[in-house]
Order: structure tokens, then sequence, then C-alpha cells
């Protein structure tokens, strides 16, 4: 999966629980997901588990603890995915 | 250090399907999860412990000035005491312990952490107003007896927000919190 489909599909995952449209429209690897985009905290799990469905992977709770940015979460999907 | 969050029930309602699949595991430890569903009110005891162990995080991350994490399970809480509008608890983090009161509304619930069990605290909770950062503005200045128009709020490196007046940074234990139509700020009187 090329960078570009991975940032996308993350981006369509985020959607819903982002209060600041307005961040989306620059989102890229740097995007962060509390400061930009406003996504409550209580949401991040949900993120974690749409990632979890869509990628087929399972996030573990050390590599739940950094997704905070874009990039974070780019990392974890390509290392869980080389892994299986 | 003191760490305060505010639920507004109805936004929670609407943000949050707690009953999809792995959401109370990826947040919540067993004995925790026990508490959610064996209570009589499980959406509203869900709320208390996540408003215990976020108020707790950012308590514990201002005491140690330690980057953001999203490590709800690190946070081991605990019901002491308490009935339908006022609960004591307890948050266990590696060898900490802090201390909870969580103030339960009809439509909100409150909670304030700190590492002491006597707390001198005081808090303030908006509806439908962007304007928290002005009150707890006013309300530093008159504890500080420091003119209002030169203090500001500013974020360290880790996102944690501290107070400033004009060049000089105020030594002060302060918590921000928002959610739904909800805003609060929590200031300590001892630490201050």
């Amino acid at each position: 999966m090329s960078d570009k489909e991975l940032l996308e599909k993350l981006k369509n995952i985020v959607t819903p629980y982002v209060q600041n449209k307005e961040g989306l429209e620059n989102f890229d690897e740097n995007t962060d997901f509390l400061n930009d985009l406003k996504i409550n905290s209580a949401n991040l799990v949900d993120v974690v588990l749409d990632v979890e469905d869509e990628f087929n992977i399972e996030i573990d709770n050390d590599s739940m603890n950094d997704m905070l940015r874009v990039l974070d979460a780019k990392k974890i999907i390509q290392l869980k995915l080389a892994g299986k | 250090m003191i760490g305060n969050d505010i639920v507004d029930f109805n936004t929670a309602a609407l943000q949050s399907n707690w009953r999809r699949r792995g959401f109370l595991e990826k947040l919540f430890l067993e004995n925790e999860q026990g508490l959610i569903l064996n209570s009589e009110f499980p959406e509203r005891r869900l709320w208390l412990l996540w408003a215990m162990k976020e108020a707790t995080y950012k308590a514990h991350q201002r005491r140690f000035k330690l980057p953001r994490s999203f490590n709800p399970k690190q946070f081991n809480s605990e019901i002491i005491a308490g009935d339908n509008t006022s609960v004591f608890g307890k948050i266990q983090i590696w060898d900490c312990s802090y201390y909870t009161q969580t103030f339960i509304g009809e439509d909100h619930l409150h909670c304030i952490a700190s590492q002491f069990q006597q707390k001198n605290t005081v808090q303030k909770i908006l509806t439908h107003s962007t304007d928290i950062k002005q009150e707890l503005i006013l309300a530093v200045s008159e504890l500080k007896k420091l003119p209002q128009a030169k203090i500001s709020i500013e974020k360290d490196r880790n996102f944690i927000p501290y107070l400033m007046c004009d060049d000089d940074k105020i030594n002060c234990d302060f918590s921000l919190s928002h959610h739904g139509i909800f805003s609060a700020f929590a200031l300590s009187l001892t630490q201050c």
C-alpha cells in the first residue's frame, strides 16, 4: 500500500471524530489528532478500533499510547502490516 | 499537582458508542470493566472512571513534565466512597497515588484529581462559553494580585499549559477542561 493510499484511509477513519474540520484541509503526516483536529480524547479509542478493523491488524496498548499524530499512526500500521 | 476533567453526558452519548467491541477493553482494566458492567448506570459509571483517569493523567503529566501519551490502562482507578452526586476515588499509576473528587450533575460530571487527599482548590464550570481561559486569568489575577491584562496562558513543548505575567512565568498549579457545552478550570490555592 502506498503512503498516499494509507493516508487517505486514515483521513477517512478520523473524519467522523474531527471537531475542527479546517484541520482536515491540511491533513498530512504532521497532523496532530488532538491539537490540529481537536479529536476528543475519548474518541482516540474509536480511531484505534477503526484502524484495527480497516487494516485487519491488532494494536496493542504500547502502540496505542503513541497514536497521537498521523505520522505515529502510519508507522504503527506499517509495522503491524509488515509483521502479518 | 492537580488535574481536572469535565464530561458532558449528552455529548458523550452522541460521540461515543461505548458498547462497540473493544471499546471498554482498550480503555479500562478488568476490575474497572467490572465496576462499569455491574453498575446500575453503566454509562455514568464509565464516564466517572474515564474522568478520574483523564484528570489524573493531567496531574501526573504536569508533575513529571511528561510527553503526551494515550495510556488509560496505566491508570488503575478505584472508587472509595460516594453516592449518585459525589464520588471520592483513588488512582494508582507507577508508584504514585492520586485522589479524585467527582461531582455528578444531571447532564455533566466534573472530576478533580490531586496528589493530596486534602486538596485546596477553586473550580469553575461554564456553559456555552469559550471564555474559561479568561475566567482562569481573572481568578489568578485576584489571587496573585497581578494585573489581569498582563496574564496570558501559554503551552510548553508537551502541550501542558502554564501562566505568564509579561515575561515571567507564574508558579501556579491549574488545569483546564472542555467537553460539549461545558468548560471548566481547577486552580490550586496552596500551589499558586
